[in-house]
């Protein structure tokens, strides 16, 4: 084993351990030796990510050392920002989600947990936050061009909020442009199909799959 | 004024005098040193002016201890609500504890197939009318939450609902300033005028507070509507350890009472002498899959606990036992609901609300499981009663007078006691195995199902006036116009 494949399990372990002080140590280290940063990224502690998105799927981990591991991995990002940015390759990505609370709704909890589980299975996600309005979902849809919007509401009062917005989509033109998916306490597979989205899981793990699945 | 029977707690407790304080002074230093995001303007005018520390751009404010002290003082110790019929009216104070429907759910589920379907308003009006027929629901709140309606003004065709179908107490929903409006109005129709309304409110409102520590726009200008009408409010907060609140179930009180207590803040702040209710009914989360679970003994300890701080402070209390994760009235729901119904009843919760009629963490309304549930309230109710000692029913006469070798079935002091003494259950099977098969040898839920259709084919409510029911068209017809805009 060559001392940077030892250098990538170190990164893999010290995501698998929750360990940020070790994980940016060793992302300095491979800065230093002149390791590729896509390497760093894919080789090292993508893999350590993966394993920690496995164990939760086992619920062997729990949401907590999930968020936590993604949190080591945003650290390690925005650390090789600068020699990514360098780099002719780019970090792979399975595709690009838009997601964000509809208007009205200021819940934010669901979505933040689908976030996390949805960069831990390697999608690119872009947050818009809570209580987003229909207008923003469709400029952001244009300027962004993301493969998925997911659009969140938690209640019965807000849920009519998914129906306007691909609505509001459709009236841009550019409804074919972006699958949807729905979620959120209220939502129901009925309701997804009856405004017209391209996606809707009961919850954050089954939303994975449906993402992987559209994009797929 | 009520032909209620009194069932007080104060049998039972988790917290130690000096943890509750220890409580009130992590919540006073929350307040003042970290504060809540209050997203109304207007609230933050009222906060500064009273002495709150307000930053306008980020909408944060730190309260000071004397502030809380207000909140707590300005806020009335009983709140009396009322039912169309004064003989349910309760007295919501101390520890007298009251059982009521669970609510707000989106589907129904079907007895027969146990399958779920989704909710509508004619669920509302027989869940509704269930309930009022059901002896130890107390007050009620919509079991679901119509899907058929117009989604931006349900909470008119709620509370519609509501007032025709029982004559008890209805918690209920307002959606903005305007739904706070019209359902007052519309409440105000029943009870005979707005004054009258204000003596004897035949709605109290439930508004959820944003966790963790932020009290949005709209809310807050509804409570301060609601407040202008020193209408009753119920400030909730239903924050999720570990989620939108600490891991701990004591850091979550302290989130808790923090949101509660700032909200009442603003709603004393607005008009003092407003009825607000402590709301606090936060519930775990499944760190192995990020849901949110109801069925569980921590669920059942934070009730007991927010029982005592309401206590404490002097504040009526909405609380909450009986909720549970099961899917379909079963084991698990009987045990779970139970066991948290026993315990904060024991303590004297005073509005317990989701004691009846829920499954499927308060998503899914089951009227079979109401009536599984109004047994297990009834048996709560008998066990809060506890025993009655005195000369009557320490019966030294007619032991004397039956004495040695003979029996107590023919005595009068029998025939007197024994309904009082015993709880005589609708529901539950006690019968013999013989005379269970010969009577179909039916489950819990065949039987509750048995009692459903009768109640519903049999209880009537007495009809609102012609003039009522036509004004309430209008109302709603108005809010429908409005919204079509």
């Amino acid at each position: 084993m060559s001392n940077t494949d030892i250098l990538f399990n170190e990164m893999a372990e010290a995501i698998e351990w929750l360990d940020d002080e070790k994980a940016i140590e060793l992302v300095d280290a491979a800065l230093e030796a002149g390791v590729d940063p896509v390497d760093v990224i894919e080789k090292g502690f993508t893999k350590g990510l993966k394993v920690v998105g496995d164990r939760f799927g086992d619920g062997e981990a729990f949401l907590t050392e999930l968020v936590a591991a993604a949190n080591i991995m945003e650290e390690v990002s925005e650390r090789l920002a600068g020699a990514l940015a360098g780099s002719q390759r780019k970090v792979e990505r399975r595709g690009t989600v838009l997601i964000g609370t509809v208007a009205g709704d200021v819940h934010t909890i669901g979505k933040n947990i689908l976030k996390t589980l949805l960069e831990v299975n390697g999608f690119n996600v872009i947050d818009l936050g809570e209580d987003v309005p229909t207008q923003r979902f469709v400029e952001k849809v244009r300027e962004l061009k993301p493969d998925i919007l997911g659009l969140s509401a938690l209640m019965t009062t807000t849920i009519t909020e998914q129906r306007s917005v691909i609505k509001a989509l459709e009236e841009a033109g550019v409804r074919g442009m972006v699958k949807v998916m729905v979620g959120g306490a209220a939502v129901t597979e009925k309701w997804s199909k009856d405004i017209g989205a391209d996606g809707y899981a009961e919850n954050a793990s089954d939303a994975v799959q449906v993402a992987l699945s559209l994009v797929g | 004024m009520s032909d209620l029977t009194e069932y007080r707690g104060g049998k039972f407790s988790v917290l130690s005098r000096d943890q509750i304080y220890d409580i009130h002074m992590a919540t006073l230093e929350v307040l003042e040193k970290t504060g809540v995001l209050v997203k109304e303007e207007n609230a933050l005018k009222l906060l500064d002016d009273a002495g709150a520390l307000v930053d306008y751009e980020t909408q944060r404010v730190h309260i000071p201890q004397y502030l809380v002290d207000e909140a707590i003082r300005k806020t009335p110790r009983s709140v009396k609500l009322c039912g169309r019929d004064p003989k349910n009216n309760l007295r919501v104070e101390g520890n007298r504890s009251y059982f009521g429907l669970g609510g707000s759910g989106i589907y129904m589920l079907d007895p027969d197939t146990l399958k779920r379907r989704t909710a509508t308003k004619q669920d509302l009006a027989d869940s509704t009318r269930l309930a009022d027929s059901l002896e130890h629901i107390d007050f009620l709140m919509g079991l679901i939450i119509p899907q058929d309606v117009d989604q931006n003004i349900w909470d008119r065709y709620s509370a519609e609902v509501k007032l025709k179908n029982t004559m008890k107490h209805c918690f209920t929903g307002a959606l903005g300033e305007e739904g706070a409006r019209d359902v007052l109005k519309m409440a105000a129709l029943v009870a005979g005028g707005e004054h009258e309304l204000e003596k004897n409110p035949l709605f109290s409102f439930i508004l959820c507070t944003v966790s963790p520590l932020t009290h949005d726009a709209r809310n807050t200008q509804t409570a301060m509507e609601l407040a202008r009408h020193k209408a009753p409010i119920i400030f909730a907060c239903e924050s999720i350890c570990g989620g939108t609140a600490p891991i701990s179930l004591a850091g979550t009180l302290v989130l808790q009472n923090a949101e509660v207590l700032s909200a009442a803040l603003i709603a004393q702040l607005t008009n003092p002498g407003t009825p607000v209710i402590y709301g606090a009914v936060s519930s775990p989360m499944d760190m192995r899959n990020g849901s949110i679970v109801m069925g569980v003994p921590e669920v059942a300890l934070m009730g007991v606990a927010v029982s005592q701080l309401a206590q404490y402070y002097g504040i009526p209390l909405y609380s909450m036992a009986g909720i549970t994760d099961s899917k379909i009235p079963d084991a698990q729901a009987a045990y779970e609901k139970a066991l948290q119904q026993v315990l904060v009843g024991l303590t004297g919760g005073n509005l317990i609300h989701n004691a009846a009629g829920m499954l499927d963490k308060m998503i899914t309304g089951s009227l079979e499981q109401m009536v599984i549930d109004n047994e297990i309230i009834g048996m709560v109710k008998r066990i809060m009663r506890g025993i009655e000692i005195n000369t009557d029913t320490l019966a030294t006469d007619v032991i004397d007078k039956v004495g040695p070798g003979g029996h107590f079935l023919g005595e009068k002091h029998t025939r007197r006691l024994y309904k009082g003494e015993h709880d005589l259950s609708v529901l539950s099977d006690r019968m013999t195995r013989e005379a269970w098969e010969k009577a179909g040898s039916k489950d819990t839920v065949q039987r509750a199902n048995e009692i459903v259709k009768k109640k519903l084919e049999t209880h009537q409510v007495e009809p609102l006036d012609r003039d009522i029911v036509e004004a309430f068209d209008r109302i709603i017809l108005e809010a429908k116009r409005k919204t079509m805009g």
